[in-house]
Order: structure tokens, then sequence, then C-alpha cells
């Protein structure tokens, strides 16, 4: 029998607050990471692309193979020499991928394009994490923090008794909780 | 009181109503034959390169702005396992070599990468060992292999099917004259008159060193 203050609300409001203390950290990193990604559309949320375009004038072949064209191409830009790998997207084009960064030209008009990525300071990481690229190990935690996550939810609607909650004000905004993504669901269905 | 815990045990009944109805309109969630992904993973022929409209064409790991996705026609690829199963690579020369002899069929290859989705990291174009100008296009499913944008440049392994794509005319001309409004230059739709037929590799396993 459960000694006096130590119920099941005792229980659960334990449990909220030692499991809540816990989730922080993930939940700031997987709201952060959330906010971010949900707007993929307008900026990439992992990585910063810093494009500039420019024109070095013609870069006429001679015969040259596609290694010496590109030294050529980096030395007009003055740019370190040393380069990744060549590639030929288009007959006349050349990508030439260095580091983090990429030089798309266009011989003929001589048209650069440059490209130099950056991943975002913290954002890169929790994105990673929140999008469980890095699977093993990481995939059961994740899974632990979801499971934590219902343990919250469950217990937090029973942490307070009366009129503020569950069976007051707390059925109704539960209610809405739930009424909020099924609204969508049926919206967008 | 009544009113707020029906409610509930309603939204509770109705949800997995609600998740149906999602996954029935979202497919399984692969982007498999989205034509935009795939672009220009000809084989044989040398087409405009997709890989600068890639850097923008995906979004939320689920190809939300491929306009074609579920168009196109592919090969089939019913229950493969995902990972590494094969120990020999076959060079991506071969296999554009002579693509349809491999359709269907499971490869590992290597090959530098010269193309990576900035968005999503769910494609990889993988350079020919023999000629750069020809590459082989790596498709996998959104989510379950990232590729980073470190990548670019360094030696992609990856193993999976080559998939034919048949992206119809119609569907065509929708990506080029959006590509060529892009640019603002001038599209017109009478210049195609085939479909295209590309490769690529449904990626079930990639690994790489940064």
């Amino acid at each position: 029998m459960a000694r006096r203050g130590r119920g099941w609300r005792w229980w659960f409001r334990t449990i909220h607050r030692d499991v809540g203390y816990l989730c922080v950290g993930l939940v700031l990193i997987y709201s952060i990471s959330g906010i971010a990604v949900n707007h993929v559309e307008d900026w990439n949320p992992s990585y910063s692309i810093e494009v500039t375009r420019s024109n070095i004038g013609p870069i006429a072949a001679d015969g040259r193979d596609d290694e010496a064209i590109a030294r050529d191409v980096l030395e007009r830009l003055h740019s370190p020499t040393d380069f990744r790998t060549v590639f030929v997207p288009e007959p006349g084009d050349l990508r030439i991928i260095r580091t983090n960064h990429t030089v798309d030209i266009e011989l003929g008009s001589g048209d650069v394009r440059q490209e130099r990525v950056t991943p975002r300071f913290m954002l890169r990481g929790f994105n990673a994490l929140h999008l469980n690229h890095a699977k093993r190990l990481w995939t059961w935690i994740a899974d632990a923090f979801a499971v934590a996550l219902i343990v919250l939810a469950i217990t937090g609607m029973f942490l307070l008794k009366g009129k503020k909650g569950i069976t007051g004000r707390g059925a109704w905004l539960t209610a809405t909780g739930f009424a909020i993504p099924l609204f969508f669901l049926w919206l967008y269905a | 009181m009544k009113a707020p815990i029906t409610l509930f045990v309603m939204a509770l009944c109705a949800l997995p109503l609600g998740c149906t109805k999602d996954a029935e309109a979202t497919g399984d969630g692969e982007c498999t034959s989205c034509a935009s992904c795939a672009g220009d993973a000809d084989a044989g022929e040398h087409v405009a390169s997709h890989d600068d409209a890639g850097h923008g064409d995906h979004a939320g790991g689920q190809c939300s702005d491929c306009a074609d996705a579920g168009v196109v026609e592919a090969t089939p690829t019913p229950g493969a396992g995902k990972g590494f199963t094969l120990t020999e690579v076959t060079p991506i020369s071969k296999i554009l070599a002579s693509p349809a002899d491999f359709e269907g069929k499971r490869v590992l290859v290597k090959g530098d990468a010269v193309g990576v989705c900035a968005k999503a990291g769910c494609w990889a174009r993988l350079k020919s060992d023999e000629d750069n100008s020809k590459s082989l296009f790596v498709k996998v499913m959104d989510g379950e292999i990232v590729f980073p944008m470190e990548a670019m440049g360094h030696e992609i392994t990856a193993e999976g099917i080559l998939q034919k794509i048949v992206t119809p005319v119609e569907k065509l001309r929708e990506i080029y004259a959006a590509r060529a409004a892009e640019k603002g230059e001038e599209f017109d739709p009478s210049t195609v008159t085939a479909p295209r037929i590309s490769w690529q590799l449904r990626g079930l396993g990639a690994r790489w060193e940064i």
C-alpha cells in the first residue's frame, strides 16, 4: 500500500519531473532542428551555400586534358590549384571539385559559377540527430526519447487535480491539441 | 464535462483514419521515380545536367518539389534488401556501356561524387571510372541514406539495383520549360518529341570517407 503522499499522482509527478529534466536537451535539439527543416523550401537548414558568379574569359582546350584546364581555371580565379576531381556535365563545360568548393565553368564564354559550402554551426549536427542520419545506436536513443515524450504527455495530463486538471480545463485543451492535427489531416487528405 | 472527454475519445479513434489517408496520399515516402532527380542519369547520351537544379529540387527529404514524382515509369524493385551484400565492384563504365544488361540487377559501384543533393542528401552522382563526362545517378530512399555535401569529390561506394526510368514527353516538356524559365530562356515544346530513357541506381547501401 502506498504511503501517504506516494500515490499514483506522486509517481506521475516524480516521473514527469525527472524525465522532463532528462529530455530538456533533446527537446531543444529536436525543436530547433524542427523549425529549421520546416522551412527547407526557403533555405538549406544544414549548409550555408555561397554562390558567386564571375567571368574569366574564354578558355581554349588546346589539346590539354581536363585536369590541366582545371588548373588553368583555378589559377585565373586566384584559387589554390589543388582539386579532388573534375567532371564534364555538358560538352564545353567543366566542373572542378575542391573540398567544399565547386567551380563550374562554361569554357567558351568563361562564365564561372562558384559554390562554397559551409556546414551551419550547431544546426548541421542538430539536423543530423533529428533526422537520424547517424542511424545505429542513435536510433535507439531517439526511440527512447520518443517513448519519454509519450510518458511526459501522459503523466503531464494528470499532474493537477480539480478544475484545472484533466477533468476540467485540461480536457478541453487536450482535446484541442488532438483536434488541430486531425483538422489538418482532414483538410489535406 | 462529458463533451471534452467524448471529443478526446473521438480524436483518438480518428487518428488511425487520418494516418491511413495520409499514407495513401504520399505513397511509401520514396521518390525512386522522380525524373527531376533522375535528370541526366542517361547512360549513353549526354543531356543537360540537372545538378544545379538539383541543389534546390528536394525538400524535407520528401522530394516535394519533384513535380513529376510518381508519373514516370521505373523498373520495379520489390523486396530489395538494404545494405551491402556484394563484394565485387562493377565498373560504372561497364554499366553505362550497356545499361540494359544490368536492368533490375543488383550491383556494387564506386566513383567520385560529382553531384550531391544539397537539401536532403537523397541522391549522388558518381563519375565513371573511364570518362570525365559520364556518370551514374544514385537515388536513395529519402532519409534512409543521406549523402552529405562534404562528400563532393570523395569516392562513394554504393550498392543497389539499376533502374530504367522512362519520362513521358509531356513531363519532359514541363521539366525543360521550368528549367528554361529559371534561366530566363525561351523553350520550344516541339523540340521534345520522344520520351527520355535514363538509368539510375536505386541505392540500397552506401558508404564514403570524408
